[in-house]
């Protein structure tokens, strides 16, 4: 099944055709990805839902460059992914993907902005002042700076996390269940600071989760299922991506 | 169950297994392989001794005057006393022996051995039952100018029967081979060379007028040896005695042992505890990490209803397991260890052909049990440590590591090193018997050391962590974010490599003082600008008649020997310089007033002993005032047979008592670092009070013009005598064997380093295994895998430094310590030389450990599969 979700003049910046992942083999093998075709638009946020064990996350790797898919073809703009080497893929996420976790974001050692500067660092680039105070004030870090991560609460860590993935000026940021392990509210201030990054920034983000309400801040919302996708939605709200996940559970 | 517990824990981690055992396995081997090295020598001495004794069964030797510097000396026996013995019933053989000292000069005009291992000369015996050596190819003496010589040191001089060749007795004589002989199937015994010579040769070159070194009694049928020591006894002459063959070869083998034997066996097991005390750290470090990373695991088994005991059970129990495992493999390589060098100082002759390796029980059992006790007690530590922490507290946080006890910490390890310090210190103020002060006060720095660590490391590692951070970038930065994390672990971790490089460092310092100390003393005070010395300190030493022939010399201004000694003066033994009185003043300065029948002594002597210019001291030559006793009542019994005489007959002389000489003290001089507190002649030690034969000449100090140091060398030559040196290159060379033992010492503690490293390595490889999950986020976000190898790397190099600081500065006050007491009790002088270059060698090299402690945990770190690692909590 192949879903466009980009209109046809919007460019696709990740391109996933006709992607399978298979763990495992014998007949223990698990079909994660069966047969994904997907184009994530430039500029704008997608959630992907799905029950658990749908293959969500075995997407985002995928397109991440963190996993290497069995068949099929994905494109980070214009590099194939399929057969770069480790190296390249590290350079790959490094300079070009931003990464938000559900937790165990931060390196301990460093202080926030260490961290929110690592990529950077790890590339040898020393950060633009100007962009990195703006990511900054954003996130509303700049009196935490100096910080440690265990010197910071959960909401705190993950902003420091998303002001990471910002302040490399991804291609992409992926988010695997960022507010997952957040109250409610917490939760929300991450999803609104990440939206203004899509909004104001022009970023484009890749966010998945389990949750309505994160989802609705998304542009528009893949749904997985045994590794396929079975449906997709633009401009989501709460009540009609709850809605559509009774249909589908159904 | 618990025991399960302990099994399974054991087995789910085997690399750490492996490590584990490694460094316990190592310093087991090493303590058990020394302590089988040393009783299969001592077996192996002890068959020399009873086989060459197996004939005699009895012997009448002269009384051990002295512990000299070259050894125990022997009083002669009066050659008389064999025509004695012949009266007495039951004595089937008297053999008379000459023993001294001869080097052979090989084909190649070298002189043959003497660096070590005696060169033995001697009366060639026949009777093979009294004789362990046999003629293997040839025949024995018959002329005056006829020796055999040992098969060995027939190889090495190329020298074959029927050759002439020279021997420095340690006038050269020139002597025809007429056979070479073997121990059994053996060439040589451990290196030591021997001249056979004829009864009258050796009469001749080797013993003064009239005495023999011993005299070898064999009994008739009948007779037991004890029956002839009691028959012998009373005829003794003064300072000798007469001993069973088995209790010659008792008194043998405890002269080797309480000599070289026990001191190289010690020598060997001090570094031997030193690579245990270094794995013992390793050992509990890892503990440490493995209990630190299973509070939770334990905690989670006390909230089931597990009791404290139960959990410190599973801990000791899967130590116990590692213990005895490590300890039986140690033991198995300790054995190899020994049996490996066995054969090694078999092919030197150090230990004979047909020893068989001794394993005693009790070193199995001391290496095991030392072993075993060492594992139990570094993992219970920290296990107990663990158990401490209340399960809900542990359950909720993972990395529960105790900083609260800091401040106790600095100021107790501050506190004992400051202490032990003080305590050195007062060897300087208070200078009687140091040594004791000196090690309590190393033991308290060196506690401190290990107390301090933690507070230290830190900041240390900050420090030493900064230039890295700055040329590595943001992976030198993190590298030090690590070491800096967790000041225990880092602390711990270091600890093993502190010890290694604190006793390397010691025994740099150490030497260096010696050997400036040294060259101060020779190349700052001696006035003689050339010195002839025999490296030769095994061998006969220097003929008198070539010192003669150099003072002789135009061009020599003034000569004089400078041979430390011993002699007993009022009854106490002294070391003593034996000087020529004509040169002393000129080659070393000393305006010692000494006369030639006099001694003189220095001002601090002078007080000790309580003695003024004028008066008068005791020599005596046998210091066992027993044996005065004997002599005075044999003198009465003497006296009484004579008076209760019938008239007319000729009473028996009562034998003469011995005469303490009486020599004045003709001169005291300031206290000088060339020589001993008590100077005597030459002419007197000779004539007069020297029992032993040889007249040991060993150093001859020249004054004069290059001519002379010309002239001097071709006499020396004409002498086989050695090269004529100025006093800086004999300074050097003095170095120059300091700088052998400290590459010997060196080469013992690499060990020492090994285990240090080993250690870092578990560690690091335990750390990285924790950190899994955020190693895996760094190479998400595009941490290539050459940055995590050179963090982990970094790190380790990191610690490695700390440690290696550490050792240092513990080093410098240890080597401090240890010189200041032996420069004390030796009169050495001198003050303490710290050698900055290998100092800085030994940094570097620490720094090494330390990248290659890291090599393996780094690579296994760039190894981590990013999806596993991120997965992974
Ligand atoms: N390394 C692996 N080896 C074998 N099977 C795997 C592996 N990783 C994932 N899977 C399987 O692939 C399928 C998809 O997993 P994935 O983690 O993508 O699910 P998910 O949609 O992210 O689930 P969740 O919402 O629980 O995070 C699951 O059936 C999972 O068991
Ligand atoms: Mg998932």
């Amino acid at each position: 099944m192949t879903t466009d979700l980009a209109p046809p003049t919007a460019t696709g910046i990740v391109t996933a055709t006709d992607v399978t992942k298979i763990y495992g083999s014998g007949e223990t093998t698990v079909r994660a990805l069966d047969g994904v075709t997907v184009s994530f638009p430039q500029g704008q946020m997608t959630a992907i839902m799905g029950p658990s064990g749908s293959g969500k996350s075995t997407l985002m790797h995928c397109c991440a460059g963190l996993d290497t898919v069995t068949s099929g073809s994905i494109r980070l703009g214009d590099v194939e992914l399929n057969g770069l080497s480790d190296k390249q893929l590290t350079l790959l996420r490094r300079d070009r993907v931003g990464f938000i976790f559900q937790a165990f974001n931060l390196i301990p050692t460093l202080t926030a902005k260490e961290n929110i500067e690592l990529p950077l660092a790890l590339a040898g680039r020393s950060p633009d002042p100007e962009w990195l105070r703006q990511v900054v004030d954003t996130v509303g870090l700049s009196s935490r700076l100096t910080h440690r991560p265990s010197e910071l609460s959960g909401g705190q860590q993950q902003r420091v996390a998303v002001a990471r993935a910002l302040a490399s000026q991804p291609d992409v940021i992926f988010a695997d269940e960022p507010t997952g392990n957040l109250d409610s509210r917490t939760g929300a201030e991450i999803l609104d600071f990440i939206r203004g990054a899509v909004t104001d920034l022009g970023q484009t983000v890749i966010v998945v989760t389990h949750d309505p309400v994160a989802a609705s801040y998304a542009d528009s919302v893949l749904f997985l299922a045994d590794g396929r996708i079975v449906d997709s939605m633009a401009d989501p709200t709460p009540a009609t991506v709850l809605d559509r996940i009774k249909t589908l559970d159904a | 169950m618990i025991l399960t517990l302990a099994r399974r824990g054991m087995l789910a981690h085997k690399r750490r297994l492996v490590g584990l055992t490694a460094a316990i396995a190592l310093g087991v081997a090493f303590l058990t392989g020394t302590l089988v090295l040393g009783d299969t020598m001592r077996a192996s001495f002890n068959e020399v001794f009873a086989t060459a004794n197996a004939g005699v069964d009895a012997v009448v030797q002269g009384k051990t005057i002295t512990d000299g510097p070259r050894g125990n000396e022997k009083a002669a026996v009066p050659a008389d006393f064999v025509a004695e013995l012949a009266d007495v019933p039951g004595i089937r053989t008297i053999q008379p022996t000459i023993d001294g000292l001869g080097q052979i000069v090989g084909s190649d005009d070298e002189p043959i051995g003497g660096n070590g291992p005696p060169t033995l000369a001697g009366n060639w015996i026949s009777d093979p039952d009294l004789n362990p050596q046999r003629i293997a190819e040839g025949r024995a003496p018959r002329a005056k100018d006829e020796i055999v010589i040992d098969a060995g040191s027939a190889e090495t001089g190329k020298i074959s029967v029927g050759d002439k060749v020279e021997v420095l007795l340690p006038k050269p004589v020139k002597f025809t081979v007429t056979g070479l002989t073997k121990y059994g199937e053996q060439n040589s015994l451990g290196g030591t060379t021997y001249v056979g010579m004829t009864y009258a040769a050796a009469e001749k070159h080797l013993a003064d007028k009239g005495e023999v070194s011993s005299i070898i009694l064999q009994g008739e049928e009948g007779v037991t040896p004890e029956d002839l020591v009691a028959r012998v006894d009373p005829l003794l002459p003064k300072k000798t005695e007469v001993i069973t063959g088995e209790q010659l070869t008792e008194q043998q083998n405890q002269e080797i042992q309480g000599g070289f034997l026990n001191f190289f066996t010690l020598f060997l097991v001090i570094f031997a505890v030193i690579a245990v005390i270094v794995s013992g750290f390793t050992i509990y470090n890892t503990f440490s990490v493995i209990t630190a990373q299973k509070t939770r695991e334990s905690a989670l088994l006390r909230a089931v209803g597990a009791s404290r005991v139960q959990v410190l059970g599973a801990v000791a129990g899967e130590s116990l397991l590692i213990g005895v495992l490590a300890s039986v493999v140690g033991c198995a390589l300790g054995i190899g260890i020994a049996a490996a060098l066995v054969e090694v100082f078999k092919s030197l002759g150090a230990v004979l052909d047909s020893a068989r390796l001794v394993i005693e029980p009790y070193a199995l059992a001391t290496g095991f049990g030392v072993g075993v006790l060492v594992t139990l007690i570094a993992a219970i530590f920290p296990a107990v440590r663990a158990s401490r922490v209340p399960p809900l507290a542990a359950l909720r946080d993972v990395a529960s590591e105790g900083r609260a006890r800091m401040p106790v910490r600095a100021t107790v390890g501050a506190l004992l090193i400051i202490a032990g310090v003080v305590t050195v210190c007062s060897v300087a103020w208070q200078p009687d018997n140091p040594l004791p002060r000196a090690a309590l006060g190393s033991v308290a720095v060196f506690v401190g050391f290990v107390v301090f660590g933690p507070v230290a490391a830190r900041p240390t590692a900050g420090v030493v962590g900064l230039p890295i951070a700055a040329v590595r970038g943001v992976s030198g930065r993190m590298a030090r974010g690590n070491a800096m994390r967790n000041p225990r672990r880092t602390a711990a971790t270091a600890t093993a490599l502190m010890v290694g490089v604190a006793v390397v460092t010691m025994f740099t310092i150490f030497a260096s003082s010696v050997k400036a100390a040294i060259s101060d003393n020779f190349v700052g005070e001696l006035r003689a600008q050339y010195v002839l010395s025999t490296t030769n300190f095994s061998g006969a030493g220097f003929d008198a008649a070539m010192v003669r022939k150099i003072r002789a010399l135009p061009p020599v201004e003034a000569v004089s020997t400078l041979d430390p000694a011993s002699a007993i003066i009022d009854g106490e033994p002294e070391d003593i310089t034996v000087v020529n009185v004509p040169g002393l003043g000129a080659v070393t300065g000393l305006d010692a007033g000494l006369t030639g029948d006099g001694i003189a002594v220095d001002r601090e002597k002078a007080e000790e002993l309580d003695l003024r210019l004028g008066e008068r001291v005791t020599f005596e030559q046998a210091g066992d005032p027993s044996a005065i006793a004997k002599q005075k009542r044999q003198k009465r019994r003497a006296a009484r047979a004579a008076a209760s005489a019938p008239p007319g007959t000729v009473p028996p002389a009562p034998p003469p008592e011995p005469k303490p000489v009486k020599v004045e003290v003709t001169g005291v001089y300031p206290k000088s670092n060339l020589v001993n507190g008590i100077l005597v002649p030459r002419s007197l030690y000779e004539g007069k009070l020297h029992a032993a034969d040889t007249p040991d000449i060993y150093t001859v100090l020249i004054k004069g013009s290059p001519e002379a140091q010309a002239a001097a060398q071709r006499v020396a030559d004409r002498y086989k005598a050695g090269d004529v040196l100025t006093r800086e290159e004999y300074a050097d060379e003095q170095a120059g064997q300091i700088d052998q033992l400290l590459g010997i010492i060196y080469a013992l503690l690499v060990l020492a380093i090994i285990i240090a490293l080993i250690g870092i390595a578990n560690t690091l490889s335990l750390s990285v295994f924790e950190r899994t999950r955020e190693l895996g986020l760094l190479r998400a976000v595009g941490q290539t895998r050459p940055q995590m190898r050179s963090m982990v790397r970094w790190e380790s190099v990191i610690i490695a430094v700390f440690g290696t600081i550490g050792g240092i500065a513990l080093g410098v006050l240890l080597g401090w310590a240890l010189f200041s007491a032996v420069a004390e009790t030796s009169g050495l002088g001198g003050s303490l030389s710290v050698p900055v270059g290998n100092l800085v060698v030994i940094a570097i090299i620490g720094a090494l450990v330390g990248v290659l402690a890291g090599w393996r945990p780094a690579a296994r770190a760039a190894r981590l599969n990013v999806l596993a690692a991120i997965a992974s909590e």
